[in-house]
């Protein structure tokens, strides 16, 4: 190799080199450590195992629970923990994609106890043009009937950025989270219901005091905007008000405080990095678009989330809770009144991806974890562990 | 092959060229979008945002153009010796254009979501993003020695 052939060769390693030393000394920083907590503190108790992608859990009046996956079951886990499959003949047809359900979420009616509603959301349509719908139907032993469709979203093409997270407000209207469908200037479109959150009533009529309503050009169950993949709605019920995690894509996982009517900025005004590294936009603030209350770059992948309104572990009333996928742990959001004040990873000991996260009547809490073989958990204090109620 | 350093330069040079040009391409298709969607986008925001993908995202796109250009000049090496030396930026060009298609269409395949590099998810952004591979089609053509032609070859035997 001669002498000019050498520094060939020197340039074309240099030019190598310099993408790859930018790309490493660019790279979107680790976040602050968390504080993991002693797992000595508490006792995790397994509910369920050999769950086939469970998705949502709900609580019962009579002490049993409903868990749904997505591949289109419905169980039911009674009090003493056995598990049936409630019958779903009268479900319309649930969206499937790579061979895998989107049956999601289930909770039930403010008045269930008078009137045995539950509510299901689930991916609709074909590939190529599917959405996320509620369904309300009428728990009757083991199967549901009276079967009614309450909301079908816009349809998109892509399979994912679904939401389907519900939620009741104070005055019993329903709100659901519906995803971007991968194609994000959708959450500005206010034609559209894709990245937004919808509100409609228990007979899916957008109520009359939905912020756009009569608007022409605006689709009228829009209650906020701007929203990514929301897949975590909870309701303060001391504050009355309505929380909403999201799920960014490499980076800008927000926790919003959802008011009616405003927009949350995706993806104008965002923290978050593509998939691909790049940026989503230039903006993390703008006029006009309500900032988060907190952000978790890089992706924590929040799947859920809770408000802690219970006594059983102390000191947490009003604290937030979210499973995270990616992170595989369970957050604890520790707020003074509202504000924020501090953040703990529960779980994080079991290494596994957290799906859903719900709190019983009695303040036990308890967690999905994610995937083919998956459970259903119970957290208590060490102190307070007791058999499940 | 012979000239094997040289063409090695080229190739990394093709391959630089085609990820920085795609990396700029990307950032103004995102920023059209935005601007569509109502943001003012000044000069100065632009130029920071484009220097901040080109940093971070570049060396992503780099990687990728790797993996589109370096099947793409292969087979453009055997188009050209068959075409011969006036047609080679011509057809590597070509083939930097379709090997940045290829990619992109497999990516799109094996991705999750629709669209990686999101530029690629409207129809004039995919055109724009496999037209960078043109650049280090160029790039390598004016970097690295024509192989002879088969007649040629068969001419000095």
């Amino acid at each position: 190799m001669n002498r000019a052939d050498k520094r060939r060769l020197a340039i074309a390693l240099v030019l190598v080199a310099v993408p790859v030393i930018l790309f490493f000394t660019t790279a979107p920083k680790k976040a602050a450590p968390v504080a993991q907590v002693d797992p000595a503190s508490y006792e995790i108790q397994t509910i369920a195992s050999g769950l086939d992608r469970p998705w949502s859990v709900a609580f019962v009046p009579d002490g049993s629970r409903l868990v749904t996956e997505m591949n289109g079951r419905l169980l039911h886990i009674a009090a003493d923990g056995k598990v049936s499959a409630i019958a779903l003949d009268a479900l319309p047809p649930v969206f499937r994609h790579d061979g895998v359900g989107q049956l999601m979420e289930v909770i039930i009616d403010p008045a269930f106890s008078r009137n045995r509603l539950v509510y299901l959301s689930m991916g609709y349509g074909e590939p190529g043009a599917n959405g996320t719908r509620v369904v309300r139907a009428r728990l009757e032993q083991d199967r549901i009937v009276d079967v009614r469709i309450l909301f079908s979203s816009t349809p998109k093409a892509a399979p994912s950025n679904n939401g389907g997270r519900m939620a009741f407000l104070p005055d019993a209207t329903l709100v659901l989270t519906v995803g971007d469908g991968d194609v994000r200037k959708e959450a500005q479109n206010p034609g559209s219901h894709l990245g937004k959150v919808v509100r409609f009533d228990r007979d899916g009529k957008p109520p009359a005091d939905n912020p756009f309503q009569g608007r022409p050009g605006v689709a009228a169950e829009i209650y906020s905007l701007g929203h990514r993949n929301a897949q975590g709605i909870a309701v303060d019920r001391v504050s009355g008000a309505l929380l909403l995690s999201e799920h960014g894509p490499r980076g800008g996982d927000e926790l919003n405080v959802v008011q009616a009517g405003k927009n949350y900025g995706w993806p104008v005004a965002t923290g978050g990095i593509d998939y691909s590294f790049a940026r989503v936009s230039p903006f993390r603030r703008l006029e006009g678009y309500v900032d988060p209350v907190l952000e978790w770059s890089p992706s924590i992948a929040p799947a859920g989330l809770a408000v802690y309104e219970a006594d059983l572990f102390e000191g947490w009333r009003g604290d937030l809770l979210v499973p995270a996928l990616k992170e595989r742990a369970l957050r604890r959001v520790m707020r003074d009144q509202t504000r924020i004040v501090g953040e703990q990873l529960w779980l994080a000991e079991l290494g596994e991806r957290m799906r859903d996260v719900k709190v019983a009547p009695d303040g036990s809490i308890y967690v999905l974890t994610d995937g083919t073989n998956a459970r259903l958990l119970r957290l208590v204090p060490a102190a307070a562990a007791a058999a499940p109620t | 092959m012979r000239h094997l350093p040289e063409q090695a330069l080229a190739l990394v040079c093709a391959v630089v060229a085609t990820g920085a040009v795609a990396s700029m391409v990307q950032t103004q298709f995102n920023l059209a979008t935005l601007a569509d969607l109502g943001a003012a986008v000044d000069a100065a925001t632009r130029t920071r945002l484009t220097l901040e993908d080109l940093a971070r995202f570049g060396p992503v796109m780099t990687a990728l153009a790797a993996a589109g250009l370096l099947p793409a000049f292969l087979v453009g090496h055997f188009l050209t010796r068959a075409a011969g030396a006036p047609l080679r930026p011509l057809l590597l060009a070509l083939a930097g254009c379709v090997g940045m298609w290829a990619m992109f269409t497999l990516l799109a395949m094996v991705s999750p979501m629709p669209a990686l590099v999101v530029a690629t998810a409207t129809l004039a952004g995919l055109a724009a993003m496999c037209l960078t591979g043109g650049v280090g089609g160029l790039v390598y053509a004016a970097m690295s020695t024509p192989e002879p032609s088969a007649s040629a070859r068969r001419e000095l035997a």
